[in-house]
């Protein structure tokens, strides 16, 4: 494992930061998730040694990451703060930040202009960051984060402020990274974005880890809830009359052509579905899971 | 090596980053100040005094440009990159903390140098060739003026490692410890003060061209080799408490908290 957490707290005087915390995190893209205020950037912290644990311990590569400093050149952050050297270029900005982990002068350029090629930056990496755009803000920061090709890239809501194009362009990035073998560690309150970028997900709330595996094996966690179909056919309610008689499902909804179904055992409703298209011989425009989404799982969750 | 490197790679950074925009016209104008009131005795006064020179621009330049100015830098040797919020991109490099801390300070005593050098430089050519001030003189000044600077940079800088009111406690300290403590007679009070360690270490100098005589009677209450090391001692304590500081306190998050 790259990183662990073990019953990890953080208190900030009164304020809770984390509360027994206890997870891994391994290779491939890992979502951290949660709503302003769930504890995302404080977990992050924690993960790269600028803040120490009220309790419990974390360790990064083996190490613990607040005392030793070594571990950076496996790191790549990338703050969520706006914050930047304003008068620096952004090639400058990159290029120092690459000096300091260690390079020469003509490495440092060579990697630091990869890493601007990386996120779509060459263009512009000649300005002054304070004349940059929210997206090229972002973008820039992201390539001080990988420039020195590090195997723990951590990305604090990566995606603010960014335009669709250098949204998509970031996305392909982290899944690319992913693939490679790195290991990524995203936070981001907006779960679409999420979905884009990864299945792997932790799962945060009021400083407390709520979930964590694929939205998949989160979904089968909650299986106390039922599932939620929709199918969509010209013959809703003779289908529905059909349904209701299966075990597996609890609950029916029609509206006009569609029927929200509720399942207990979703299998056994998609096992029953093509018997009765071919015995009753109904039609079935459309056959889909709804709450396999982010918000869905979120919303259990939560409740 | 790779440390090393760092540090003046910082210490740049820090120079770059002081040496433009509101803070440079600012701090320009704090150490030109001796160089506009040479400038304006200059446009009034026939014949200038050695002594006027002494008393305006080496006066002004040492007693309260010098620590005035490493207060308002010391403060922020880190709170630049506190306040700014960059400070995160340092902490997540693989170096020491110390390294950021001395590599600022480093460039900004370096500014200051050059700042220093320019104003003393300027005052001389101003009062003119007659006054004996000459290359030698303004090379020596700075140096002597650096010594105070970096000892005071490194106190206020500290300061501000531990707390963020720091300007005003530097304020206290150089009006208070440095002014009123500093001259209670017959108290040893004086030995609180930087700037008397840094008068008796430095006697000689001050002599040839500062209040002739009079520094020799003030640093006559004081042992230079003794002073020299309060110097040092105080310089490398500010330094250990920064660098204790920064290693064991961790980056607190105001946003995040928030």
């Amino acid at each position: 494992m790259i990183a662990t957490f073990d019953n990890v707290a953080k208190w900030y005087g009164d304020v809770i930061g984390l509360v027994d915390v206890t997870t891994e995190i391994g290779p491939g893209v890992t979502a951290l998730l949660g709503p302003n205020g769930a504890g995302k950037s404080t977990f992050l912290k924690l993960l790269t040694g600028q803040l120490v644990p009220s309790t419990g311990s974390v360790s990064l590569f083996g190490k613990n990451p607040f005392r030793s400093s070594g571990v950076y050149r496996q790191v790549g952050f990338c703050p969520e703060q706006d914050a930047f050297y304003e008068d620096m270029t952004g090639r400058k900005f990159v290029h120092y930040l690459t000096r300091l982990h260690g390079y020469g002068a003509a490495e440092a350029r060579r990697r630091s202009d990869e890493a601007i090629e990386r996120v779509g930056m060459s263009e512009n990496a000649h300005r002054r960051i304070r004349t940059y755009s929210k997206g090229m803000r972002q973008r820039i920061k992201l390539a001080q984060a990988i420039s020195h090709d590090p195997q723990l890239v951590v990305l604090d809501e990566p995606l603010n402020g960014m335009d669709p194009i250098g949204r998509r362009k970031v996305i392909d990035l982290v899944k690319e990274m992913g693939a490679e073998g790195r290991s990524v560690l995203v936070s981001s309150h907006i779960l679409h974005e999420v979905e884009a970028m990864t299945r792997e997900l932790l799962l945060l709330y009021q400083g407390r880890v709520l979930a964590e595996g694929t939205v998949e094996e989160i979904r089968a966690y909650l299986n106390q809830y039922p599932h939620k179909i929709i199918v969509r056919a010209p013959r809703a309610r003779e289908i529905a009359g059909h349904l209701l008689k299966l075990d597996g499902v609890s609950g029916v909804r029609i509206d006009n052509e569609t029927l929200h179904i509720e399942a207990q055992n979703p299998d056994q409703l998609f096992d029953a579905l093509p018997e009765l298209v071919l015995q009753q011989g109904f039609d079935l425009d459309a056959v889909e899971a709804s709450d396999v989404s982010l918000e869905a799982i979120f919303d259990y969750l939560v409740k | 090596m790779r440390i090393v490197t760092a540090t003046l790679l910082v210490a740049r950074q820090a120079m770059g980053q002081s040496a433009r925009g509101l803070r440079l016209v600012a701090l320009s104008l704090l150490t030109f100040v001796p160089l506009m009131l040479t400038a304006l005795i200059v446009s009034v006064e026939e014949t200038i005094q050695f002594s006027t020179f002494a008393g305006i621009t080496l006066f002004f330049s040492f007693q309260i440009i010098v620590p005035l100015l490493a207060l308002i830098l010391g403060v922020s040797v880190l709170g630049d990159e506190i306040e700014g919020r960059t400070l995160t991109y340092l902490y997540t490099r693989p170096l020491p903390r110390p390294v950021y801390f001395i590599g600022r300070m480093l460039g900004l005593g370096c500014f200051f140098g050059i700042l220093l050098a320019i104003s003393l430089a300027g005052s001389a050519a101003l009062f003119g060739s007659d006054l004996n001030f000459d290359a030698r003189h303004i090379a020596s000044a700075t140096f002597i003026g650096l010594v105070a600077f970096g000892v005071y940079l490194a106190i206020f800088a500290a300061i501000r490692t531990i707390l963020k009111p720091a300007l005003y406690v530097g304020f206290l300290w150089i009006f208070v410890v440095e002014g009123i403590v500093s001259k209670i007679p017959n108290s040893g009070a004086p030995r609180s003060s930087v700037w008397h360690h840094v008068m008796v270490v430095f006697t000689d100098q001050f002599d040839e061209f500062l209040f002739p005589g009079k520094v020799r009677a003030m640093a006559d209450v004081g042992d230079p080799g003794q002073s020299m090391w309060m110097l040092a001692a105080i310089f490398a304590g500010a330094i250990a408490v920064a660098v204790i500081r920064l290693q064991t306190t961790e980056q607190r998050l105001p946003a995040a908290v928030a």
